[in-house]
């Protein structure tokens, strides 16, 4: 292997990190948006910097695989699901004036997230210490992800803010799912994961009773 | 008799016979058949038709799994039939059939069973599927696809509580499954420079190659998979959906999928111990699964006394089981066979439970409440020892099977973790005495007046003042729909009740009990004047019961204005029009068979263990133990 591909090998994964940071930052930006229009936005770019992601670990990898799972991502989280959450938002009538955040101190949101990351780091740093050390950044950020998730479900009380917490959260496995090499199934499993938010959201619209919404 | 294989080799048998039994098509087989017979049951509109239809598929599927049992288990591939999962997938397809009969001349509430039947189906397929996969990655799909499923059928009354239930168990069984796809990413991570790109999460290559495996990344593996599938599993403290979600299902019957789902969750929970702990790492994976356990069994002793509503109590006694099975596996070895008897007994017992209570509720008028049931044995016989037989095998009485799994559990406790056997044994004692208190009300309690007795045990047509007395979840429904919520933002932005507000796990529901139905009133909202003549008639257990009265006269608070007066009847009787669907005729007789049936295979299980399931379970015990 010559230096230059070493070289360009390095960089793309590099690159596949830094698109990482970028999904954990939009995390950070879903815990403390309280307007449901740009907590949906935030989750559309993570979406979007998924399939980035994912034609990172194509280019490194070589698989053809991953760049149809790179166009699951692209239109399942980039495009349909935010679409699902405006529909949402479009029939209830939510675009103004209500919050979807439970605190409306976002110091606190922030500190108990960046407590998580910590937890995350820490937690991970006993177990990959072995041959497990190339994956330590990917897991981090997965489970850092998914942790945010979790908060951002556990501290909001309305359907609305759960989904986006609960696709947030899934976002973040599929970062980890993403990062695994050589999986065979992989695109039965991306298609899955992509299916848990979008089948929740489309039946809370398909089952919601039609009376007691009018707000 | 030929054994299988040279059958299948003579050409005694058509071609397309010989492709469907070979190793590779036949555990398929046992997945695809509820999964059409989901397809078509979804598209069959005849109630009969349809039940019975899903009664053929069920039966078709348990011989699908039964030739399984029988063939040689040399099969590779994504899908495996081995030890650890032949009995259970045996059991799954048994009481999945019994469900299907039960479904059949117990049909849940109307307007919901044809989506009740498909969905069973469906789920019977995934748990199957789930059971039945070598593959992490595809039990993963088939777990998050029951899970969905079990959500659907939980929402399918469409009441704000229903659909507050279905909500939460989304939500929870969602955030499982990302933990565990996380977990199984660990473990691929963990194994795939051992076994290769193509088996990666396979179980059984894991089982070769774990001692080399990185430990820390399994036993981090393990740590999220429990986290995810607990969930699934009811696992104490992840168990939070699932009492909610019987309770708020069409029918009591809902114990039986959700028993089977749980049964799939813990089996994948055992399956990555099983490969983590061949090279433990800081944490040895048992400990988290002894005190998931001890906190379930604890749990379920002391919530049972609290549950007002049968769905709830169903519930809470499945979280004591499971509990006493992760224990089992908690401790390895030996105790994993006594955690997987635990585990079929378990199932087998709710099952038979949840046929007699969804067959006494029905004879009551559609009552769900624990109060509104009890004194069965008074009223009916068969109905009522059939219970008591059914909660007593939950409770470990000693011919049945739940005594010889918890005597084995209580043996290797002792022999190998003796600081632990005691928790163990209060725990035992304190979830039996709790059972049995409950199966005391509920089978030899006074029986609530207007339960008209039913010695010969035949079927008797749903009355007036049954109908009356007990709110079946329509009526619920209708009720609390006649209230108007305060435009708070968490209304504004859903119009259910959130799954933050709902009940807390163990308490009753606000609005599945006649005082929680008293609460959705409160007097400063508007309430329709029929919906709350009806609640004020239905909220109230301690009001002197109405006498049997004739068809015309229901009765009603007598300081009604006369307006008001007319229009309760008015929604009484067309309420009740709606809804006199007749019980099924032999139904008496089917139910009392099916909990027969089940009584004899627990008792089948304690008093002798079948040959070939000893030698199976002895099997599976060494491969996870």
């Amino acid at each position: 292997m010559s230096l230059e591909s070493i070289w360009s090998s390095l960089s793309v994964s590099g690159l596949a990190h830094l698109l990482g940071g970028a999904v954990l930052l939009l995390s950070f930006m879903l815990l403390v948006r309280r307007r449901p229009m740009p907590a949906i936005n935030g989750l559309a770019a993570q979406g979007g910097l998924l399939a980035l992601v994912a034609l990172c670990h194509a280019a490194l990898r070589d698989t053809s695989q991953l760049l149809l799972v790179a166009g699951l991502l692209a239109v399942g989280q980039g495009l349909l699901l935010p679409l699902t959450l405006r529909e949402w938002v479009r029939r209830l009538g939510l675009r103004q004036g209500i919050s979807v955040a439970a605190a409306h101190r976002p110091g606190v949101g922030l500190a108990a997230g960046v407590a998580l990351v910590l937890l995350a780091v820490l937690a991970l740093l006993p177990v990959t210490s072995g041959a497990a050390m190339g994956m330590r950044e990917d897991l981090v950020l997965s489970l850092s992800v998914i942790l945010l998730g979790l908060l951002v479900m556990a501290a909001r009380h309305n359907p609305l803010g759960q989904a986006i917490g609960l696709a947030g959260m899934v976002n973040g496995a599929l970062l980890g799912v993403l990062a695994t090499p050589g999986l065979p199934l992989l695109p039965a499993v991306v298609l899955v994961a992509m299916a848990v938010p979008l089948s929740t959201v489309t039946a809370f619209l398909a089952m919601r009773p039609p009376a007691g919404d009018a707000g | 008799m030929m054994p299988w294989s040279d059958m299948l080799a003579s050409g005694a048998l058509p071609d397309w016979a010989v492709t469907l039994l070979s190793p590779w098509a036949l555990p398929w087989l046992v997945v695809a058949l509820p999964w059409l017979g989901a397809a078509v049951l979804s598209a069959l509109s005849a109630p009969r038709v349809a039940a019975w239809a899903n009664v053929g598929v069920a039966a078709l599927t348990l011989v699908a799994a039964t030739v399984l049992l029988a063939l040689p288990a040399e099969a590779t591939g994504l899908l495996r039939a081995e030890a650890l999962n032949l009995p259970l997938l045996l059991l799954a397809a048994l009481v999945g059939l019994s469900g299907a009969v039960a479904l059949a001349v117990l049909p849940p509430h109307e307007g919901t069973a044809r989506a009740f039947t498909a969905g069973y189906q469906l789920l019977l397929g995934a748990t199957h599927l789930a059971v039945l996969a070598d593959d992490f990655a595809v039990m993963w799909m088939a777990l998050v696809l029951a899970v969905m499923t079990v959500a659907m059928l939980a929402a399918l009354t469409r009441g704000p509580a229903a659909l507050a239930a279905a909500w939460k168990t989304v939500l929870l069984g969602g955030a499982g499954a990302g933990l565990a796809l996380l977990g199984t990413m660990v473990l691929a991570m963990a194994a795939q420079p051992l076994t290769g790109d193509a088996n990666a999460l396979s179980f059984d290559a894991m089982l070769r190659v774990g001692r080399e495996a990185e430990s820390g990344l399994l036993t981090l593996g393990f740590v999220l998979l429990l986290a995810g599938y607990g969930v699934l599993a009811g696992l104490v403290p992840l168990h939070a959906w699932l009492p909610d979600a019987q309770a708020e299902a069409p029918t009591p019957l809902m114990a039986i999928p959700c028993a089977l789902l749980g049964n799939a969750a813990l089996l994948a929970v055992l399956r990555a111990q099983a490969v983590a702990s061949l090279n433990p790492a800081w944490l040895p994976p048992g400990v988290l699964l002894l005190l998931a356990g001890l906190a379930g069994i604890g749990f379920a002793a002391a919530a049972l006394w609290r549950q007002r509503q049968v769905g709830r109590f169903l519930a809470v006694c499945a979280i004591g089981q499971t509990g006493l099975a992760a224990f089992a596996f908690g401790l390895g070895g030996p105790a994993v066979m006594a955690g997987l008897l635990q585990m079929m007994a378990a199932t087998l017992a709710l099952s038979a439970a949840a046929v007699a209570i969804a067959r006494a509720s029905a004879l009551r008028g559609g009552a769900d409440g624990m109060h509104a049931l009890s004194g069965l044995a008074t009223t009916d016989p068969r109905l009522g020892w059939g219970l008591a037989a059914a909660l007593g095998a939950l409770a470990g009485l000693p011919p049945l099977a739940q005594f010889v799994s918890e005597f084995l559990l209580v043996q290797q406790a002792v022999a190998r973790l003796p600081w632990m056997a005691l928790p163990l044994g209060i725990g035992l004692v304190a979830l039996a005495i709790a059972t049995l208190a409950r199966l005391r009300g509920l089978c030899f309690g006074p029986a609530p007046e207007g339960a008209r007795t039913n010695v010969a045990g035949a079927a008797r047509p749903r009355t007036q003042e049954g109908a009356r007395l007990h709110p079946s979840p329509d009526h619920r429904f209708r009720a609390a729909e006649g209230t108007r919520r305060e435009p708070t933002a968490v209304g504004a932005l859903s119009g259910i009740p959130t799954a933050g507000h709902a009940a807390p796990p163990g308490d009753d529901a606000p609005a599945t009990s006649p005082a929680g139905l008293r609460a959705e009133l409160p007097s400063g909202l508007r309430v329709n004047p029929p919906a709350q003549a009806r609640a004020e008639t239905l909220a109230d257990p301690q009001a002197p019961a109405p006498e049997p009265t004739p068809m015309d006269a229901p009765a009603l608070p007598p300081s009604l204005p006369d307006s008001a007066r007319a229009h309760a009847l008015a929604a009484i009787r067309a309420s009740e029009a709606e809804e006199a669907v007749p019980l099924h005729p032999a139904g008496g007789e089917a139910v009392s068979i099916l909990i027969l049936l089940h009584l004899l295979a627990l008792l089948a299980l304690g008093l002798f263990l079948p040959g070939p399931l000893a030698a199976l379970l002895a099997e599976a015990a060494k491969v996870a133990g």
